[in-house]
């Protein structure tokens, strides 16, 4: 009785918020995109607002994923650990999770590196890697991916990328007139109009992949549990 | 009718099934799936929002601006940020199940009321 009311309510707020939401367009949309497109110079609007007329928005978002992944580590970090002896493998998965692992490596650098020409960015190509090198783990080999995690101290670069990433930020809010003229003087839709905005997407890229696999890898350590 | 509006309309009829099932599933993980429903039902209502203007990406391949049916830039733009924060939402809530797993090796609701109701009296 209680989740039949709870329903009613739910559904009854909904139908009435049909009638709050105003569906009217936005009449000058043309005038801002061309308004970006002549600032920033590069022919991706959406990343041109993240990354340049609202980034004091992107600082606090990639602060806010640092802090995701440490709280994840540090709280995981008392629970007990699943002992993994031995992975059983099935020959074509683990092949073909080799390729699609090599792929997204591809993927990563394209998505990263033309974010502001074609659809894409940072978020999306740290994910698409992450996804990538986490099927490997899962359907080949975790320990090679754990051991690889450790060895090229993937978490102590991400963070100095993240250092970056926040100091080319702050510059950029503080002085970017110096930014824009150094984009204003390339030609439109090349690779270095965007002056620092590919260098950017790189790092912040880097962050999010190795933060999602940080994470994903405890998840996977301690999948006994659940 | 515009296919912005349409998406709007999906978007808010899946944050209901999404709101209902987080109210009535006396499961947590279950209750965490529904929640990345609602937070995918809120990206869904900005791109339907950003849509109503047209349906054309907004990435200009040549730079005397020619007039079209583009899609507004800025809701996409703020939703980025939403949904780093759904993402970050749904690992910090993962992480405090497997806590309470851990702890009480149950993840039915009522029983764990029942289990903190009984530590409070001793």
């Amino acid at each position: 009785m209680k989740k039949f009311f709870s329903v009613i309510i739910i559904v009854y707020i909904i139908i009435m918020s049909f009638f709050l939401i105003d569906l009217e367009k936005a009449d000058n949309t043309n005038m801002n995109i061309e308004n970006i497109i002549l600032r920033v110079n590069i022919p991706n609007t959406i990343t041109a607002i993240y990354l340049e007329t609202r980034i004091y928005d992107t600082i606090f978002e990639v602060v806010l994923f640092s802090l995701a992944v440490v709280g994840v580590n540090f709280i995981l970090k008392n629970e007990k650990v699943h002992s993994l002896k031995k992975q059983t493998l099935i020959s074509a998965s683990h092949i073909y999770s080799i390729f699609l692992s090599a792929t997204s490596i591809t993927l990563f650098v394209y998505i990263v590196l033309y974010g502001h020409l074609s659809p894409g960015g940072g978020f999306g190509g740290g994910v698409v890697l992450a996804s990538g090198i986490v099927l490997y783990a899962i359907s080949a080999n975790y320990n090679k991916t754990n051991n690889t995690l450790i060895k090229y101290k993937i978490e102590e670069i991400s963070n100095i990328s993240f250092l970056i990433t926040v100091t080319i930020m702050i510059y950029t809010v503080f002085s970017g007139d110096f930014l824009r003229e150094i984009s204003q003087g390339q030609e439109f839709g090349t690779l270095f109009s965007g002056a620092l905005i590919p260098l950017l997407n790189l790092l912040i890229g880097f962050k999010v992949f190795a933060g999602s696999w940080k994470m994903s890898n405890d998840f996977v350590k301690r999948r006994g549990t659940l | 009718m515009n296919p912005g509006e349409f998406v709007v309309y999906i978007s808010l009829a899946s944050f209901a099934i999404g709101f209902i099932g987080m109210v009535i599933n006396p499961n947590m993980i279950k209750k965490i799936i529904s929640l990345g429903v609602v937070e995918t039902s809120v990206t869904l209502f900005y791109v339907g929002i950003s849509a109503l203007s047209g349906t054309v990406p907004p990435i200009i391949t040549s730079i005397p601006f020619v007039e079209g049916q583009y899609a507004d830039p800025v809701p996409q733009a703020v939703i980025i940020t939403g949904i780093v924060i759904g993402f970050a939402l749904l690992c910090l809530s993962l992480v405090f199940t497997i806590m309470l797993y851990n702890r009480y090796h149950t993840l039915d609701v009522r029983s764990l009321e029942e289990i903190f109701q009984r530590e409070n009296e001793h």
